[in-house]
């Protein structure tokens, strides 16, 4: 990658992980930006789009601190992946943008008692019972149609409109980011098309970078901290999957961001990317959009505990025991694409301020009154997965992420390679057999969403979750290692 | 090819060209179809009326994408071939051909969650005209 042009030259080494572009870099830049890396990834990995996007991103009216990026950030639309932002409330901006189309696009582990030698056995028959209870790939329906009270229910309600059903249970929501529900959520604010778009797609995975994997632990690094979160230590299996809104939060972004193009010029914002339109936060598009994401937001909760429900299933079927007895207790279930009122500290005064993260975990360190009571002593866990080759990880939030990115982290490892490069790349290589080769069976529709996937197209996670842990900004917890997987 | 793909990190974009307006609207929404479903896979048997209104014509090309891909998503119609009617900076009008999905025939591509406005560009140059759009994928 050429490493000559623009941004990448005018940024600062503040310290080891960390990096400045000063406001001078570009003409309407209200703050800095900040990126979170290594050395060796600021010369390898990161974009100048992305630095780019960072400084558009910076441009947006009432953004305090930082236009911040995380370490594993890359070239996105509007925000780049990996960006993290936070406007003044009431005076600040909310862009749906800066949440992305996936709203509540977010990660779910699960546990289990099982040892890697109890499932490796049975782990092609439990791949494929996955494979068909959470239907996955372009076009896939769920088993479950919504009526449209069942749909403002699922948006008022979220995970627990699924426990209601008999899709889990309480104790699940006690371990899931909002308890799986945000409040505010008005389905009026959804028009038809949305409802439309996700009427038959609640139990699904979707496409794309969206997977379902058996693993087992590797590695733990805290044991105080994995024992908190039933993480008994190598060899243990564990389910970890990765899948949002679908497309009702998909065309709820897209109706809000052609309503609020139109409205830029009555708020006299301009803006550098149309993308990246937005409005401020208590205005009637800014209100409004913000309850029609949290009703996708409740959505993708409703649809991460329909597929939680499946995957026991899956394993009651296979091991022919119930769930309990298998030990299959959620561990937690993060976001990584949302817009949050969050109260933080700025310039030793408490604010209220709106926190987009797109394409960024909330990692909340320890004590925090957010996190549930039975994490709070060792923080809230944050879920990075890696790339299906290789390994996820499981963290906690670190005692610097307030103080330094609004209690965020990273989100996975980030792409390296486009999707056509990647197919390119691994053109006439059996992808599948070189995973099973490695002792990882793999499932999708086809060659190419494995090839689009493969370890190849991914920067290393091990390197992100350093720089993040470096940064204080998560401590890392547990390696976790694929054993199956199923790409969307 | 009256379309190819560009390359983006985390997404896809399209670079589609046309002699007219109505052809550079026909090619880009050619390069969606085929993105969302192999087109040697669709046939054309089923016509379908599409009209699309937008403040200006950058938002016209969004929403007209948008449309195409929210038929695929929501009614489950495949198209292949489409001829604009008519055009203006904020209307269109166009016939698209195709057929219901049959996902034991069709192969299916990627599946796009939305048309971004991200770099996004609708001009006329020396030989026509040009459009670039990046989807999200």
């Amino acid at each position: 990658m050429a490493r000559t042009t623009g941004a990448i030259r005018a940024l600062k080494q503040i310290d080891e992980t960390l990096w400045e572009l000063p406001t001078s870099y570009k003409q309407g830049m209200r703050v800095p930006g900040r990126v979170f890396a290594s050395e060796r990834m600021m010369r390898e990995a990161v974009e100048d789009q992305a630095l780019e996007q960072m400084a558009n991103v910076a441009q947006l009216p009432g953004i305090v601190g930082y236009s911040l990026a995380m370490p594993d950030i890359h070239w996105g639309y509007g925000f780049p992946i990996g960006g993290v932002a936070a406007t003044r409330v009431p005076d600040g901006v909310i862009s749906p943008g800066g949440v992305g189309f996936d709203i509540n696009c977010g990660v779910r582990l699960v546990r289990t008692d099982l040892t890697e030698e109890e499932v490796r056995p049975r782990l092609e028959t439990l791949i494929s019972k996955l494979y068909a209870n959470v239907p996955s790939g372009v076009g896939s329906e769920g088993m479950i149609r919504l009526s449209a009270r069942d749909a403002d229910e699922v948006m008022r309600r979220g995970a627990s409109w699924a426990v209601a059903r008999g899709y889990g249970v309480d104790e699940d929501l006690e371990v899931t980011e909002e308890r799986g529900c945000m409040a505010d959520a008005d389905p009026d604010t959804v028009g038809e098309r949305p409802r439309k778009r996700g009427a038959e797609q609640i139990g699904t995975l979707g496409s794309g970078n969206h997977f379902l994997e058996v693993q087992a632990v590797d590695q733990v690094f805290e044991s105080k901290a994995a024992d908190a979160m039933g993480i008994t230590g190598r060899g243990q299996v564990v389910v970890m999957f990765h899948c949002g809104s679908r497309g009702f939060g998909h065309q709820i972004c897209e109706d809000y961001v052609r309503e609020i193009s139109g409205m830029l010029p009555g708020y006299g914002i301009s803006l550098p990317d149309r993308q990246l339109a937005c409005a401020p936060v208590k205005s009637p598009e800014g209100r409004n959009y913000l309850r029609a994401m949290r009703c996708a937001a409740n959505f993708a909760w409703a649809n991460r505990q329909t597929i939680l429900h499946a995957t026991r299933e899956s394993f009651e079927r296979e091991f022919g025991r119930s769930w309990r007895q298998l030990g299959m207790h959620q561990v937690y279930d993060v976001s990584h694409n949302m817009a949050k009122i969050e109260e933080h500290e700025v310039e030793g005064k408490k604010s209220t301020l709106c926190v987009h993260r797109k394409g960024a975990t909330r990692s909340f360190p320890p004590g925090h009154e957010d996190i549930p009571e039975r994490y709070r002593a060792i923080g809230q866990p944050v879920l990075i997965p890696g790339d299906m080759g290789r390994y996820s990880f499981l963290c906690v939030g670190g005692p610097d992420a307030l103080e330094k990115s609004w209690g965020s982290a990273c989100h996975g490892a980030g792409r390296v390679q486009s999707r056509a490069a990647a197919r390119r790349h691994l053109k006439g290589r059996d992808i599948r057999a070189e995973l099973a080769s490695r002792g990882i069976v793999a499932k999708s529709r086809g060659w190419a969403s494995l090839a689009e996937e493969a370890t190849e197209a991914y920067k290393d996670v091990e390197e992100v979750v350093r720089v993040c842990e470096r940064a204080g900004l998560v401590r890392n917890v547990a390696r976790l290692r694929p054993l199956g997987v199923i790409t969307g | 090819m009256p379309y190819k793909y560009l390359e983006h990190t985390a997404d896809t974009g399209i670079i589609a060209n046309g002699r007219s307006l109505a052809e550079v609207f026909e090619s880009a929404a050619e390069g969606l179809a085929a993105l969302l479903c192999e087109p040697d896979t669709v046939k054309e048997t089923t016509s379908r009326e599409i009209t699309v209104s937008a403040p200006e014509l950058e938002a016209l090309m969004v929403d007209w994408l948008a449309e195409i891909n929210y038929q695929f998503e929501v009614d489950r119609f495949a198209y292949r071939r489409f001829k604009v009617n008519r055009i203006t900076e904020t209307e269109l009008r166009a016939t698209g051909q195709g057929e219901p999905i049959d996902p034991k025939r069709h192969r299916f591509g990627e599946q796009v969650k939305a048309v971004t406005y991200h770099q996004l560009e609708v001009k006329r140059g020396a030989d026509g005209w040009s459009a670039r759009v990046i989807l999200d994928i």
